[in-house]
């Protein structure tokens, strides 16, 4: 297999979990999907030059989400609410107040699991966003730059959270 | 994730705490360390349940991550089709040297460059696509006004007969502001007859304004209007009625109603000597008097025309969020909704937002109507579904975060220390109070020193610092009082007292070492007075930790008691 054959494979295997990462950090599509694309140039510049890589989705993620920093070290401090997710959240507003026939039960307990996330922390976002995308305890204290021991409490108090939120309702 | 130091799976009462739970689930410990566990889940039902809820909370948030997060991503704009031709072009480099890099930057650029020049002009599309259809497709009218003002009417105001002569009341809050003051008001009528104090104030300003937003009083001006010319247009959602008269004391009136419904949203007056009033709903409900009980699905009752607040000033038309932002910090401040409540505070494309869940439907109501009087401030805080959560101070009653098997480490002591069980719970009572308390103040100065940071903090107006400061001054002095709450319950610990330690440091590291103490004494706390989690601590070293905890407080407190707030963060 050639290098190129293998960033290729990487790629292939973990560009949509990178681009999903930074849509939550960017916003921005089409910046987050060039950032990706230079993520995996840098893996394949890195590779050529023999430098050593324990472990490559770490390093993909760490590396996305400093080109991330970078691209946005202008930016305002507070992230905005994109359109579509206050829209998300008023037309659940909406919903739960004005329409009573709006109020299928699948899409009420959307709307409500829709708020609950959005009642985390941002760490306790992040840490379940990164965790659903396949990477370990450590791999995500790697990249937040926090102990294991911080990240598994930020999940571990997250899944207790949603659940008693939704006590006795877990969907079939 | 199993560290040469957590060499047991268990704690000291028999139990694996709830990280060694979910590390389980996780399939993060090793093969011995999971067959353990899994062998106690078999023999108790306390964990088996903890665990099943940390796996409840695991399936909710994969629920609402595949059907209502993944579905609302965009999708990469070019499906990363260049990809593989720009690996290859590297590939086909060699090794870089500084031209070559160069040379791939000014490539990258121009990349980047060409790329917002498509979105430039995607955007210019569909601006005109927008304009086309809003402007030429919906225009000119196809309906009259007398027509546009019953039906909007009839949206406001419908009949009893429709819902079995069961009286119904309407609430409506209305923002009313003359370009340089602003009050909102809120007002209520029962359905289905006249809307009473409903004549509009000729001369009247925007404080003393008694008038609801309603389709049936515009109606009665336009009615009165002798000599007028009516205008009906859509613009996307919303259909507006422009009245122009003569010889009135107003020279032109137009309400703006919302095209599914034509509920009206938005009323304007221009009065003959030019000043303007502009109303906006910012809320309206009809609610039946079996819907409104407290904790029911109904909103709470809105009181007639009573301001939700004191007018403000707004002389500028540009707004600045960092000031709505820290005002809408402030009002919360003031209502103590900064404590102990975990509500998003977030900007939009047109203002601030708060959003969440509050921890009371009553708190959930005074939110959502004193807040929602804020300019530029959306908010979308919702009741609490069923009972009310339970509070943090209700720890000393058997609860689901704390384990049925809950044995006070200190329970020797506490036995010896009051003679009476009456005697011995006022006292957990006030030591869990005292350290909640504590923590929702560490909380809340935590928030406030991510938030502003030096910088941002100089990008306030001078009162705003001032409030700033204000804020994290009372946090403070509040969570020392909290503080010295506890004092009785470090002279009852085991073990000889130690020095109070020199902490250096400055103001925001002693803020976030404060934050992480305050979360390690609450913990220790629980632990010690009511046994919940205590890591694997016995009584004296989880004594020993909280006399140690208690003391690096008190000198991070003393210590920051000498830094002026503000002025001296660097």
């Amino acid at each position: 297999m050639t290098l190129g054959e293998r960033v290729h494979g990487l790629f292939e295997q973990l560009h949509v979990p990178v681009f999903r990462y930074l849509l939550r950090k960017t916003r921005d599509s089409g910046r987050a999907e060039d950032i990706t694309q230079e993520t995996f140039l840098r893996l394949f510049r890195h590779l050529r030059e023999n430098r050593l890589l324990d472990n490559p989705k770490a390093w993909i993620f760490t590396v996305a989400k400093n080109l991330a920093v970078d691209a946005s070290r202008d930016e305002s401090h507070l992230k905005d609410l994109d359109e579509t997710t206050w829209k998300n959240v008023e037309e659940s507003r909406s919903g739960l107040q004005a329409d009573p026939e709006k109020l299928m039960l699948q899409r009420e307990r959307l709307d409500r699991l829709h708020i609950a996330v959005l009642n985390l922390t941002p760490l306790q976002r992040e840490c379940l966003h990164l965790r659903a995308e396949g990477l370990r305890y450590r791999e995500i204290a790697g990249l937040l730059e926090l102990s294991p021991s911080t990240v598994m409490d930020a999940v571990r108090r997250a899944t207790l959270k949603l659940a008693r939120e939704f006590d006795g309702e877990v969907s079939a | 994730m199993n560290t040469g130091t957590e060499k047991t799976a268990f704690n000291a009462d028999g139990h694996p705490d709830e990280s060694r739970l979910l590390l389980a689930l996780e399939r993060e410990l090793s093969l011995e360390e999971t067959a353990e566990i899994e062998q106690h889940l078999g023999t108790c039902w306390s964990c088996r349940a903890r665990s099943s809820e940390m796996q409840s909370g695991i399936l909710a948030f994969v629920e609402y991550r595949e059907k209502r997060y993944l579905p609302s991503l965009e999708p990469p704009p070019h499906h990363f089709s260049g990809f593989t031709g720009k690996l290859g072009r590297i590939a086909a480099e060699g090794n870089p040297d500084g031209l070559a890099l160069r040379i791939w930057r000014s490539i990258w650029r121009f990349v980047t460059s060409s790329n917002q020049v498509k979105w430039v002009s995607a955007t210019a599309a569909i601006m005109v696509a927008v304009i086309f259809w809003t402007q030429v497709l919906f225009n000119p009218s196809t309906i009259s006004a007398s027509e546009f003002l019953a039906r909007a009417t009839a949206a406001q105001n419908p009949g009893t007969e429709q819902k079995d002569q069961v009286s119904r009341t309407a609430h409506q809050r209305v923002r009313i502001t003359n370009g340089q003051q602003t009050v909102v008001r809120e007002f209520e009528w029962t359905v289905g007859i006249p809307i009473p104090q409903a004549r509009w104030q000729m001369k009247a300003e925007p404080s003393k304004w008694n008038a609801p937003l309603t389709a049936d009083r515009f109606a009665a001006w336009r009615d009165s209007v002798s000599t007028r010319k009516d205008k009906v247009k859509r613009s996307g959602d919303r259909w507006t009625l422009d009245t122009t008269a003569v010889d009135d004391l107003v020279k032109e009136a137009w309400l703006v109603v919302r095209g599914s419904d034509f509920h009206p949203l938005e009323q304007h007056i221009r009065f003959a000597d030019n000043r303007q009033l502009d109303f906006e709903e910012l809320a309206f409900e009809i609610s039946t008097p079996q819907r409104t009980d407290r904790g029911s699905v109904a909103p709470a009752r809105i009181a007639p025309s009573s301001p939700a607040k004191t007018p403000e000033v707004a002389s500028e038309p540009a707004v600045d969020l960092n000031e709505t932002e820290l005002e809408l910090r402030y009002t919360m401040f003031a209502n103590q909704w900064d404590l102990g409540e975990d509500l998003l505070i977030a900007r939009t494309p047109s203002g601030v937002a708060v959003i969440g869940t509050a921890s009371a439907g009553d708190r959930a109501a005074s939110m959502q109507s004193i807040l929602s009087g804020l300019p530029n401030v959306q908010v979308s805080i919702t009741a609490p579904v069923g009972v009310d959560r339970p509070t943090a101070s209700n720890r000393s009653a058997p609860g689901k975060s704390a384990p049925a098997s809950s044995v006070p480490l200190l329970k020797d002591v506490l036995d010896q220390a009051f003679t009476s069980a009456e005697q011995r719970r006022e006292f957990v009572d006030r030591c869990l109070d005292a350290s909640d308390t504590e923590l929702a103040h560490a909380w809340a100065l935590k928030k406030l020193v991510d938030r502003y940071s030096e910088s941002e903090e100089r990008l306030l107006k001078t009162e705003s610092q001032d409030k700033l400061r204000e804020m994290l001054r009372t946090h403070l002095q509040e969570l020392a009082d909290a503080n010295a709450g506890l004092d009785p319950l470090i002279e009852l610990l085991p073990g000889s007292r130690v020095q109070r330690p020199d902490v250096p440091g400055n103001w925001l590291t002693n803020i976030l070492t404060l934050f992480a103490q305050v979360q390690q004494q609450d913990s220790l706390v629980a632990s010690l007075v009511v046994g919940t989690q205590a890591n694997g601590k016995d009584a004296a070293a989880a004594s020993a930790s909280l006399r140690s905890v208690h003391q690096i407080i008190g000198a991070l407190l003393a210590r920051l008691n000498n830094l002026e707030v503000g002025s001296q963060r660097k």
